[in-house]
């Protein structure tokens, strides 16, 4: 079955590739695009990795401009290398602030309590699904990384020790303690 | 309860065993129920996470990214002007210099071509296929004086 087309593409639009080629040479009709089919994905990404919604538009922002610039091989899907140049960002924003506290949404629409409060409790949330940000919430900014590369990207042990630059054996590890602290915070909320 | 062979699961959900290691974990999983388990977690806590909302794009993110847009560009057209300025400047600069150079040479060249002045010469013996050939008072004096000198 054929992959669901992007918005645009049925009518002639054209596919991702084509468009951040023209958007690299100056074309804002097709960096509007491309922002309108990938930013809301991006920016969920980038919540979930950094738990914060200023820190999170920053890093969408830095992410597009990169990608003007060019280095897109076709490896992969525009979307994965988006992701990707998203998460090496986060990786980044994180060095170079020593004490990192997740800090509340500072927009309107996210007012939320602090994160990392209390435990789940499927309960009392049967009606209200968790988001992908209130999960990752929990697990330190590394095993967020290979949670959002494998589990949203699919990428392979390979591929994401090089997006991240460090050997297969981290990744592997990094992935088997997020998912067990994940496994045991969301017991409740799997499909039996 | 664990399994010592749970650490294969993992790899063996992911894709990541080789077709012999694979075949061999799938044999251990008919008959290791722990494990069996953990595959199944693994299993539902991908579901639970690839369907897990993201968070909403906030108001005014894609009018932002626009000026962000803007300020690339903006950014460009003003590199590209410092370098032709730049550019300009290092013409100007190497004509300024190269220019009185040229004309210092060629003003050197012209005086190392030029007839020697008659102090130069008038003590020296023209040749003597100069003495009928020239005009030049000094050396018609010379001549006379060398003339003078050798009669004596």
């Amino acid at each position: 079955m054929a992959a669901p087309a992007a918005p645009g593409e049925a009518l002639g639009v054209p596919d991702d590739i084509e468009l951040l080629r023209q958007a690299g040479q100056g074309n804002h009709g097709a960096f509007r695009i491309l922002v309108e089919r990938h930013a809301t994905y991006l920016w969920g990404v980038a919540h979930a990795l950094t738990a914060n919604a200023h820190d999170a538009e920053d890093l969408v922002q830095e992410t597009f401009i990169a990608a003007l610039k060019g280095g897109f091989r076709g490896e992969a899907s525009v979307r994965t290398w988006l992701v990707k140049i998203l998460v090496r960002r986060a990786g980044m924003l994180r060095r170079t602030r020593w004490h990192r506290m997740p800090r509340v949404a500072l927009d309107q629409a996210h007012e939320q309590e602090p994160a990392g409060g209390g435990e789940p409790n499927p309960a009392a949330t049967t009606e209200a699904r968790l988001d992908l940000s209130e999960m990752l919430d929990s697990l330190s900014p590394e095993h967020r990384q290979v949670i959002v590369l494998r589990e949203l990207q699919g990428l392979s042990y390979e591929q994401i020790a090089d997006a991240l630059g460090v050997p297969r054996g981290t990744v592997e590890s990094r992935l088997h303690r997020a998912r067990e602290q994940l496994r045991t915070r969301y017991e409740g909320y799997m499909e039996k | 309860m664990t399994c010592d062979q749970s650490d294969q699961v993992q790899a063996y959900y992911d894709g990541e065993l080789p077709a012999e290691r694979r075949a061999v974990v799938e044999a251990h999983l008919r008959q290791c129920e722990p494990c069996r388990v953990q595959l199944a977690q693994l299993r539902g806590l991908s579901g639970l996470l690839q369907s897990a909302p993201l968070r909403a794009l906030p108001a005014g993110a894609m009018q932002r990214l626009d000026q962000a847009w803007e300020a690339v560009q903006e950014r460009a057209v003003l590199r590209i002007s410092s370098w032709l300025t730049a550019a300009a400047a290092a013409v100007l600069i190497g004509a300024l210099i190269w220019i009185p150079m040229q004309n210092r040479h060629a003003s050197e060249l012209a005086s190392s071509q030029r007839e020697p002045d008659v102090w130069q010469t008038v003590a020296v013996m023209p040749a003597p296929e100069q003495r009928e050939e020239s005009g030049d008072q000094g050396i018609v004096l010379a001549q006379w004086m060398a003339d003078e000198l050798s009669v004596r």
